[in-house]
Order: C-alpha cells, then sequence, then structure tokens
C-alpha cells in the first residue's frame, strides 16, 4: 500500500570478530590515535639517541616541564589567570556577537547601521588596540578581556548575522501560517536555521580567544600562562616554556572539542542535511 | 451579515448540486516590481472551488502557478483582485488555507514527528497532546517506524509525505500544494498520487493543486482549470468525470487519455513562443 515498506534501514552488522585494521578504519579516530603515538615515539627515540639540538625537547621532558612548573606552584595560578580572563573576553564578546548578528541578520535598519562599521572594523587586527585600551583603561585586566571580547566579537558577529540572512523564507511561511507570533517564530525558527552558522563563528572566535589573550599576557608585566611561558624563555627555563606551551595546546584542543560535540549535539538533523543524503 | 443569493451559486463538478463556493478568486492581478522593471505575473485570474472538491490547475514554468497559491495563502498581497475564503477577505496568512510548499519546508532539526506536531504545538494543544495527535497524521501518510527521523535521513518522497502530514494536522479548510510532487521521480511521483487519492478520499479536504503535469491534474482532480504565461491567466476549465475511488487502472482509462490529450493542445499553444505567433 506504501512505498515506505520497502525502505530498509542501514544497520551495521553486530560482528563481534572484525579484524583489528577494519575496526580502526571503520572508526577512523584510533587510527589518527595510533598516528600522533607513532609520531610521539619517533619523537622520543630521536631525542634520546642524541639526534636533536638540546632546545628541542623530547616529549617526555615536556611532561616533566609541566609537572615541574605545578611542583613549584606556578602552573594553577598561572591557569587559574588566564582562564579567567579567556572565559570574560570569551562570553561578552561571543554574547554581544550573537545577539548583535541576529538582530542585523533579521533587521533591515540594523543591518544598515552596523554591518558597515563591522566591514570597516573587522580586517584590522584586533590585538593592536591593545597599546590604545592599555592608554584608555591602564594596563589591567579589564584591558586584557576587552581585547580578547573584541577579538571574539568579529567572527561571531558576521557568521550569526549571515546565517540568519540564509534562513529558507518558505521556513518562515510555515511558522506564518500556524500563526505564529515573531518571538516564537524567532525562537523556533531563526534561531535552530542560523545555529550551525552561529556554532561556527564560535569555533573560530575560540581559537582567536587564545592567540589574544597570549598576546595580552606576555607584554608589560608577562602573567598567566602566556607570561609563564614568555618567562621560561627570558630566564632560559626550556621546561618551563615547552610545560607552559603543552598547557596551551591542552586547553585550545579541549575548548575546541567541547564547543564541536555541542554543536554536533544542538543541531543533530542539521548535520545530516549538511552531508546530504540524496544530493539535495 | 451577508444576504444568502449575493453569493453566486456555482455547480460542483459531476453531481447536479450547486452549492456557495468554499473559495472565491475576483479579479486577482498581480505586478511584481523590481527597480523600474516589472513583470505582469497574474492578469485578472477569477476562480471558484466548491467545498470538498479536488481542484487541480496545470500550467507552463513560470505562468504564475506558485504566485497565485502565495496569494490565496495570505503570503503575498494581489496588486488588484480579492480572495474570499468562507466569504472572508484573506489578508494575512492563518491556518484555514494550509500550504505544503514546493519543496517541502520541513524543519531540518526536528524529527519527523516534532515536524507534523508543529501546527499542533503552535495552537498551544500542550506538548504530549499533540504529539499523541501529530503520531496519527504520521501514520495517516504511511510513516509509521520513521517518527524519530530527522528529514535529512529520509527519501524525497517520504518528505513530501512528511509535508502533507504537517499540513493536514493544521486542519486547514483548504489545502493549498504547490507542485508537491514535482521534484520526484516518475515512479515515486505515481504512488504518491495514488497515495494522496486515498489519503483525500479519508479526510475529503478541499484542495487547490498545482502541476505542470497533464496526467497528475487529471487523475487527482474533479476539476481541472489550465492556465496560460506571460500574464499567467485562465485559458481553459473542464471537469473530470472519472470514476471515484481512482486507483492505478484509471490511469489506462480511455477517457483519460481523450482528455489528456484534449488539455495537451490547449497547454501545448501555450507554450509555444510568443514570436511564433507574431511572424505569422
Ligand atoms: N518576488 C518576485 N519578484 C519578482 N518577480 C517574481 C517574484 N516572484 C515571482 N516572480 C515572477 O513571476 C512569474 C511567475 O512566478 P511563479 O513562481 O509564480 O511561477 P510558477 O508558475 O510557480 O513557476 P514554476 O512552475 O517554475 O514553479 C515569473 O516570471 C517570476 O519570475
Ligand atoms: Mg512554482
Amino acid at each position: 500500500m506504501s512505498a515506505t515498506g520497502a525502505i530498509a534501514r542501514v544497520v551495521e552488522p553486530a560482528n563481534p570478530r572484525v579484524p583489528l585494521y577494519e575496526w580502526m578504519l571503520a572508526k577512523q579516530w584510533p587510527l589518527s590515535l595510533a598516528a600522533g603515538i607513532l609520531l610521539l615515539l619517533g619523537w622520543e627515540a630521536a631525542g634520546r639517541s642524541g639526534q636533536l639540538p638540546e632546545y628541542v625537547l623530547t616529549p617526555t621532558a615536556i611532561v616533566r616541564g609541566a609537572v615541574t612548573t605545578y611542583e613549584e606552584g606556578l602552573l594553577l595560578p598561572a591557569i587559574a589567570t588566564s582562564a579567567r580572563r579567556l572565559a570574560a573576553g570569551f562570553a561578552i564578546g561571543t554574547g554581544i556577537g550573537v545577539v548583535l548578528g541576529l538582530v542585523s541578520g533579521r533587521s533591515w535598519f540594523m543591518s544598515k547601521v552596523v554591518d558597515p562599521l563591522v566591514s570597516v572594523a573587522n580586517p584590522m587586527p584586533k590585538i593592536a588596540l591593545l597599546p590604545v585600551f592599555a592608554v584608555w583603561l591602564g594596563f589591567t585586566d579589564v584591558t586584557r578581556v576587552s581585547v580578547i571580547a573584541l577579538g571574539c566579537f568579529f567572527p561571531v558577529f558576521i557568521n550569526s548575522a549571515s546565517g540568519t540572512r540564509l534562513v529558507e523564507l518558505d521556513l518562515m511561511r510555515v511558522a506564518d501560517n500556524v500563526e505564529a507570533s515573531s518571538l516564537r517564530r524567532f525562537f523556533s525558527v531563526v534561531l535552530p536555521a542560523a545555529l550551525p552558522r552561529v556554532l561556527v563563528g564560535m569555533r573560530i572566535a575560540v581559537a582567536l580567544s587564545f592567540v589574544t589573550m597570549f598576546a595580552s599576557e606576555i607584554v608589560v608585566s608577562p602573567d598567566g600562562v602566556g607570561g609563564m611561558l614568555y618567562n621560561g624563555y627570558e630566564n632560559g627555563r626550556f621546561d618551563v616554556m615547552y610545560g607552559g606551551l603543552l598547557v596551551l595546546a591542552t586547553a585550545g584542543f579541549l575548548a575546541d572539542l567541547a564547543l564541536s560535540q555541542l554543536g554536533t549535539r544542538l543541531t543533530r538533523g542539521q548535520n545530516i542535511e549538511a552531508v546530504g543524503s540524496d544530493g539535495r | 451579515m451577508t444576504p444568502e443569493n449575493s453569493q453566486a451559486l456555482i455547480e460542483v463538478p459531476n453531481t447536479q448540486r450547486r452549492v456557495k463556493p468554499l473559495l472565491e478568486i475576483n479579479g486577482i492581478c498581480k505586478t511584481f516590481r523590481r527597480g523600474k522593471r516589472t513583470v505582469e505575473a497574474l492578469t485578472e485570474v477569477d476562480l471558484q472551488v466548491a467545498d470538498g472538491e479536488f481542484l487541480t490547475i496545470p500550467g507552463p514554468s513560470g505562468c504564475g502557478k506558485s504566485t497565485l497559491l502565495h496569494i490565496i495563502g495570505g503570503f503575498e498581497s494581489a496588486t488588484v483582485g480579492s480572495v474570499l475564503l468562507s466569504g472572508e477577505p484573506v489578508t494575512k496568512p492563518s491556518r484555514a488555507p494550509g500550504m505544503m510548499f514546493q519543496h517541502g519546508a520541513l524543519f531540518p532539526w526536528k524529527s519527523v514527528l516534532d515536524n507534523v506536531a508543529r501546527p499542533l504545538v503552535a495552537a498551544k494543544e500542550g506538548r504530549r497532546e499533540s504529539r499523541q495527535a501529530a503520531m496519527e497524521y504520521v501514520e495517516l501518510v504511511g510513516l509509521n517506524g520513521f517518527q524519530d527521523s530527522y528529514p535529512g535521513e529520509l527519501s524525497g518522497g517520504m518528505r513530501q509525505r512528511v509535508a502533507l502530514a504537517r499540513t493536514l494536522a493544521m486542519k486547514p479548510r483548504v489545502l493549498l500544494m504547490d507542485e508537491p510532487f514535482g521534484a520526484l521521480d516518475a515512479q515515486t511521483r505515481e504512488l504518491m498520487q495514488e497515495e494522496l487519492n486515498r489519503i483525500w478520499s479519508a479526510t475529503g479536504t478541499t484542495v487547490v493543486f498545482i502541476t505542470h503535469d497533464i496526467n497528475e491534474a487529471i487523475f487527482l482532480g474533479d476539476r481541472v482549470v489550465v492556465m496560460g504565461a506571460r500574464p499567467g491567466r485562465i485559458v481553459h476549465e473542464e471537469p473530470v468525470d472519472l470514476p471515484r475511488p481512482r486507483t492505478a487502472e484509471a490511469k489506462k482509462d480511455l477517457r483519460m487519455l481523450e482528455q489528456h490529450n484534449r488539455l495537451w493542445d490547449v497547454l501545448r499553444q501555450e507554450m509555444l513562443p510568443r514570436g511564433d505567433e507574431a511572424s505569422r
């Protein structure tokens, strides 16, 4: 009677005896992990057999360096300081960026006022404003947070605005058809439709926020993780320098992972759409 | 209150009954303006649809079919003329005319069930109740077992079933369908036409159905109204006297072939380039 009966769903066979290499190829992440481990082992071996210059530490020495900074009581306060700045800057910049972006995408007037300002200001390296802000506000955390926030604002704003503009007209008409209020239409159509782009903006922002945070921590009076790393360089303590680098790399990786996981969860149906199940 | 006799009575196709029209389209003209250029999309369209009637409108591509349907649905306004639904003028979108869009316009971030439940939730029917009611429509269109899938996981035909279920869930006074099977492959389209005949018999809704396929127009309709192009207008109208219920067998009926040929002659004239006439 109906055509759907003939449509079978693709089910993974529950075979417990899959060869290891097939499992690795199917899951992908074991393959990446294996490649990473091989690289680290090679690096370690090269260092131990004296084939690397002395300023390139081996992976174990870098981990030891990070542990040393912890034992010397440098690491945790540095992380606390940096995390506070990063979180505040990211939250403020992203928050304002999302709200203004969504409004500007929907409002003709706002887009005429804000968009030109953004396109003029965007190409300028935001970190260049650090000295300017320092003159206005003194070289305080407020200055650092402001620069981080500014760096986050632009990618989030631009992506939110364009995501909002790209909402299909017919989806809006469906909402009109069921007599949805404009508030409801915004939250149940505009926002979810724009969300994938908003999240893209946020991932760019997180990467940028590490850059601006680091730069703002190594000038004038170095502190935080960036400052720790910089001081390691100044004092010839390579273990501290590489230890700081390890912390930054790990934190950046985790932040990006968290955002991409959040994104996958929030935009489930849309990801399928993006991959395209029937080439549309 | 309008006096009883102010509205002209129309004849229900294939019966001797004369009733007041449910939908009245009076002298609709629509002109689009883009800067200095103007496009005359519709001119002097008059149309009456009886309660419970299935009206099909074939017409060449770009002749203003979608525009006409958008005006009936209240999504666009006519330059001249009026649309009356149950005697009330249509000025903005509402639930009374329920629209099924050319490309489905499903919310990709919602499951099948939540897509269908959307009009019910918007009517503040409570989440539990609306999902229960939505399930009945999912079953009506033959999608049991797929209620938790996302639209991106479905085939084109299944998506149109979802769109149909969602539109039916609005309980519209008139169902507006804009080439709903136009993007489907030939076989799926045939099946969907038979499905629609079955569903229509079960619900008895008034339908205005747009298509570019003459066979589809005859197979589904009680009455066929052919549109011509540049500017869009009605050029021909005739009832379909094939017995219902119509199954695949009806497509082999000799009367269907005759009617197809007759309507195709009309439509062909409309699809010829205008230059041909001028040079003759
Ligand atoms: N928003 C608009 N602005 C300007 N012109 C428009 C607009 N919408 C439609 N038109 C024009 O009006 C005419 C009719 O368009 P419409 O979409 O109604 O045609 P259609 O019959 O639905 O075509 P198709 O069969 O391809 O779906 C076309 O010439 C089109 O270019
Ligand atoms: Mg169209």
